[in-house]
């Protein structure tokens, strides 16, 4: 199901690059990396890498009394969620006068609070949870308190899956807008890494560990944030556009799927930039691959690389750099591809005018 | 649009006659949990799928998956009843809500990353514990050209993921949908809600005066939604659609209703609006009751003041709070009671309370059969769902 074409009005991101958009950018342009930290295991041992946010990220988060129990996912969600209608020129009083509706994308959710409540009750037994921890659990704990802060109480759906989720979510938002239910649609991703989350992956080859090694593949694992504020597209805006999202059962038959959504894209336009969901490990490979073979002549960038693979989150960022690349006329249009560890995928566009 | 196939599983069995027979006999059919350790825990009994469910399920089992998770037989087993209803449906989207997919998976991986064990279902439990896998399992299992969406909305996603189905078919972005949810007791999410002294140590008892909380259930349910024109090229007859879905967001408190009832009433309100439909025109409500002091008295104030007349019961008195599921499965319920001109009995009810005197089903009453029912789901992190089903006099 190809969406009907949105505006990107704001956007905002939490990365280990910094939050601030044009930093990020010139930084990610540069070749900058985010800073990657050691992750011990679950016996203590430096096992897995991931990147930095810095602690400012969540400075301004800190004086939400509805935050104050929350892990760093629902301040991250929340920080980017403010900073992009900040950023869309727009205060929260406006947008009571509109329906806003709210799309949260998730793929490990709240892991930090969930691996700690039931290592309590693993360790103290079924009776030993802390009420304290629970609650900030479920995957839509972040979404509540985003729309607590913007004083959102209309549509919002919290959306869980791999990374192509962001791509996903953002065609969600496209319906919402298509059919009235909107006037503007918040897409806002967020993720907090846990070391049981990197062992996960690591059990399929998917994680950079410890130590390191020459020509290792593997992703660095990132926490973070992004939003974007959607609205109806206008010509002459940026537009995105979302050309589907397939599913697969195994990692041939995802390269394949995305073949078939990258062609159907590519008979609507050509590409002069790709930005790809490649985290450096034999999956993002094989989409390298795949990607730089049918589009041989466009600039190719795999923004994980940099930012560190952050799942649903990511894909966010790639359309907000995407976005970047088309306003300030470096790109005319890109393509946005996410091949996920977990079964789905998707790609998207973003370029300047109307779609036919 | 509408609802050409339904299947479900819950603690009230693992067919569509055994669930109706005890909907209508109003049976409570909680039992104590055998899963895993309950040991500490205030509450041991929930809604566990009936002891036959294992062998049930395989008899039929999924082919093209390696050690699936409990949850994803759950929603195979739908699938197929549904299929039985509807043969050769193929969907062009699936939307499907959960709250903890494979979670007893992941707690099998955390304890083993613990204690340093190895094992080659490492991978299998990984992919498996992901909330989307049962959904994707289905697909691969069909071969279904399609991404599933997987709403998380807490206790509101089975009725999200109904609601935002029949927003696709209601506004022609989609003829064929497949919808549903489901959810798989867990010990950490049983632990979760006994810290929080959401659970009741006895029994569920919706909107009584002394009701001391929820028991936990589990379950899955699929419904297919099809357009009128979609139908009539199949041959398909049904008199039953999805008419109208409302939903609103309360900002309250992340586990608490507003007890004024605002989150409950709006998203009533906004179902009612969405189908062009009065108060007035609705036979019956499937309350969310969960039996918890605070759902029961907000969504009871939101009731007594749009629908002080119409009749009310929880079905969660029988199967247990199934999370992500209960939307999903309390819908074929009421898709259930509008075939089979029925209203389910409110169980466990035997002292009113006073603050919530609205009119509970009896058992033994004669009520007509009902026509329009909304179904209401609320979750924590406020989010408020409800839809509204209606049995068409000129169906298909």
């Amino acid at each position: 199901m190809v969406s009907e074409a949105v505006q990107i009005l704001g956007s905002a991101w939490v990365t280990p690059l910094g939050a601030d958009i044009q930093e990020v950018m010139d930084s990610l342009l540069a070749g900058n990396i985010g800073l990657p930290e050691e992750l011990q295991d679950e016996r203590g041992i430096p096992t897995f890498l991931q990147m930095r946010i810095s602690q400012s990220a969540i400075q301004e988060t800190q004086r939400y009394a509805r935050l104050r129990r929350s892990s760093v996912i629902s301040h991250y969600a929340v920080s980017a969620a403010s900073s992009c209608i900040k950023n869309a020129g727009l205060r929260i009083e406006d947008l009571q006068e509109k329906k806003v509706g709210l799309i949260f994308a998730t793929s490990d959710g709240s892991v930090i609070y969930t691996k700690r409540f039931f290592a309590g009750i693993t360790c103290g037994g079924a009776g030993a949870g802390s009420p304290l921890l629970f609650p900030e659990t479920v995957h839509n704990a972040p979404a509540s308190h985003v729309a607590a802060t913007l004083g959102f109480t209309g549509h919002g759906l919290t959306l869980v899956g791999d990374a192509a989720t962001g791509l996903i979510a953002c065609s969600v938002a496209s319906q919402w807008l298509e059919t009235n239910v909107c006037d503007l649609v918040l897409v806002v991703g967020a993720e907090e890494i846990d070391s049981i989350s990197c062992a996960g992956y690591a059990t399929a080859g998917l994680a950079r560990t410890l130590p390191t090694r020459k020509h290792q593949l593997g992703a660095i694992f990132s926490s973070g944030a992004a939003a974007l504020l959607l609205a109806p597209a206008e010509a002459k805006n940026t537009q995105l556009q979302i050309f589907g999202a397939k599913s697969f059962a195994h990692y041939s038959q995802g390269i394949e799927r995305l073949s078939q959504l990258v062609d159907s894209a590519l008979t609507q336009f050509t590409p002069d930039w790709v930005l790809s969901s490649d985290a450096g490990n034999w999956v993002g490979r094989g989409e390298t691959r795949l990607l730089r073979k049918k589009i041989p002549h466009a600039h190719h960038l795999a923004i994980k690389q940099n930012l560190g693979e952050s799942f649903a989150v990511a894909s966010l960022w790639q359309m907000l750099i995407a976005n970047q690349l088309v306003m300030n006329h470096t790109a005319t249009s890109v393509l946005i591809t996410a091949l996920g560890y977990n079964g789905q995928t998707s790609v998207g566009k973003i370029s300047i005018g109307h779609f036919p | 649009m509408f609802v050409t196939g339904i299947g479900c599983v819950s603690a009230l069995g693992l067919d569509l006659a055994s669930t109706e027979h005890l909907l209508r006999e109003g049976k409570d059919c909680a039992r104590d949990v055998t899963l895993f350790s309950t040991a500490g825990c205030t509450s041991h009994r929930a809604g566990e799928l009936p002891v036959e469910a294992t062998a049930e399920f395989q008899k039929t089992p999924l082919t093209s998956v390696k050690n699936p998770h409990r949850v994803s037989e759950m929603l195979w087993h739908c699938w197929k009843q549904a299929s039985r209803e509807r043969p050769d449906f193929i969907p062009q989207a699936a939307v499907f809500g959960t709250t903890s997919g494979g979670m007893s998976y992941g707690e099998d991986f955390f304890r083993n990353a613990l204690s340093e064990k190895t094992s080659t279902n490492f991978r299998d439990q990984v992919r498996e514990y992901m909330p989307q896998q049962a959904a994707l399992d289905l697909i691969a299992e069909m071969q279904w050209d399609m991404a599933p969406l997987i709403i998380s909305n807490a206790c509101a996603s089975g009725s999200n993921a109904v609601g935002h189905a029949w927003h696709l078919i209601a506004h022609g972005l989609a003829d064929r949908v497949i919808c549903g949810g489901y959810d798989a007791l867990s010990q950490l999410v049983f632990a979760g809600f006994d810290s929080l002294k959401a659970l009741s140590a006895t029994r569920c008892s919706p909107f009584d005066r002394d009701r001391a909380g929820l028991l936990l259930g589990e379950g899955a349910a699929v419904l297919l939604l099809e357009s009128e024109s979609s139908a009539k090229r199949a041959g398909i007859s049904s008199s039953i659609t999805i008419a109208g879905y409302g939903v609103a967001m309360d900002n309250h408190h992340l586990t608490q209703p507003n007890p004024n009832g605002w989150g409950p009433r709006t998203a009533m309100e906004d179902a009612l609006r969405s189908a062009g439909r009065s108060t007035a025109e609705i036979d019956y409500i499937n309350a969310h009751g969960t039996a918890t002091p605070f759902n029961d008295l907000s969504e009871g104030r939101a009731i007594l003041d749009l629908f002080p007349q119409v009749p009310v019961s929880s079905t969660k008195a029988l199967t247990g709070h199934a999370l992500g599921a209960a939307g999903a499965i309390e819908a074929v319920f009421c898709v259930l009671a509008l075939r089979g001109g029925f209203l389910p009995v409110q169980a466990n009810w035997t002292t009113p309370d006073p603050e919530i005197p609205i009119h509970l089903v009896q058992a033994g009453k004669n009520y007509p059969a009902p026509h329009r029912v909304l179904s209401n789901s609320f979750g924590f992190g406020g989010s408020n769902a409800s839809i509204l089903l209606e049995k068409k006099q000129d169906g298909l």
